[in-house]
């Protein structure tokens, strides 16, 4: 079970406080707004402690030592940096998760040390670039900074990998079929599965390499 | 947008000044005074006044949190920089972008909240605190006036 700090942020801080509750994932919250304390309080009948974000005697206050996950939810990017260093440096929070509101900072903020950086304006760059490479029937997740990517790809009838066994299929580049959706069935993959029209293939791989692999699922 | 220096003046390793306060501006002064090459950042443009008609340096107006204005400062040539803005988590967070970005350890940083002394990143960063600064200036004085009245009482 994680336990986490949610600070700042007003409707999607009370938006991330009430999927935490209904996920019954322990969790305190931390305003310095007194009117959004109020509200995030009213809203979920909760404590909110309304204190300055940024000092450490906040947290050493609420005695958040070795929690898991900090979520770090200020309008301000800088702000957001110093909370996430207050408490892992000092209360040895675990992982820490933050919005940044300029696109440019998300870079920066992992290479200080911030383990997730969002910012919605990237993901939106990231998902419409996506959506505009890669055919509309492909998704894609990133993880671990962009590193790893799973890939959504819906098997259509002219691809020449239609029909075949996976084991006849040499990708180009390292990949792994993780799963198969077939509806209404999910197919664990081995050597011997064959890939059926309408298939929907969640394939793992390195981000560097996922251009190749859909390039050559795509082929016609 | 740079400030061309008006003089000749020593090209060699840069001084880079981060928020020309009080403190910020008087250090830019000093170091352009000895021939040193001075360029100060500051996102307010009247800042500049407070460097004087005759500073020798450089002078760029802008947000010193963004990339290209640190570039545009010549931060990879800096041989010190010199962050004196008045607020701490600017401070720090500059500190730690100049450390990881362009791997400068050379870096005096203001940060007066001693909470967040060791948020830096790395141990060779020197930092000013005012407060810390304040008190070790009274415990000379009050020490130079406990010596003076032993001396008197000596004498008696």
């Amino acid at each position: 079970m994680i336990h986490a700090i949610i600070v700042g942020g007003d409707r999607n801080a009370n938006f991330i406080v009430k999927a935490f509750a209904k996920n019954h994932i322990p969790f305190v919250v931390v305003n310095e707004d007194p009117e959004v304390a109020k509200y995030l309080s009213q809203e979920n009948h909760i404590d909110v402690f309304c204190s300055a974000t940024n000092k450490l005697h906040t947290y050493q206050e609420l005695d958040v030592k070795n929690y898991d996950l900090v979520v770090a939810l200020e309008q301000d990017d800088i702000k957001n940096y110093i909370i996430v260093s207050l408490l892992k440096k000092h209360c040895k929070v675990k992982k820490a998760i933050c919005t940044v509101n300029d696109p440019d900072n998300v870079s920066i903020f992992r290479d200080l040390g911030v383990d997730t950086p969002i910012s919605s304006s990237y993901l939106l760059a990231q998902r419409i670039m996506n959506d505009s490479d890669i055919a509309s029937v492909m998704k894609t997740l990133s993880l671990e900074n962009d590193n790893i990517v799973i890939t959504e790809v819906t098997i259509q009838k002219e691809y020449l990998v239609a029909g075949k066994q996976i084991k006849d299929i040499a990708f180009p580049e390292p990949a792994n079929i993780s799963c198969i959706y077939r509806s209404p069935n999910v197919i664990i993959p081995r050597g011997d599965t064959v890939l059926m029209v309408g298939d929907n293939l969640i394939i793992c791989s390195t981000a560097k390499s996922q251009k190749a692999i859909i390039d050559f699922i795509k082929a016609e | 947008m740079a400030k061309p220096a008006k003089k000749k003046m020593n090209r060699g390793h840069l001084h880079l000044i981060i928020g020309a306060s009080r403190l910020g501006s008087r250090i830019a002064i000093k170091h352009a005074k000895e021939g040193k090459y001075v360029t100060v950042i500051d996102k307010d443009k009247k800042a500049a006044n407070k460097l004087g008609e005759d500073f020798l340096g450089s002078f760029v107006c802008g947000d010193a949190t963004k990339i290209s204005t640190l570039l545009e400062a010549n931060v990879k040539s800096a041989q010190e920089v010199v962050i004196v803005t008045d607020d701490d988590d600017v401070n720090i967070f500059l500190a730690n972008l100049i450390y990881v970005k362009f791997d400068k350890t050379n870096i005096v940083v203001r940060i007066d909240d001693e909470t967040k002394h060791d948020l830096l990143l790395h141990y060779e960063m020197q930092i000013i605190n005012p407060f810390i600064s304040s008190l070790n200036d009274y415990i000379i004085i009050d020490h130079a006036r406990t010596e003076e009245k032993e001396d008197k009482g000596d004498k008696k």
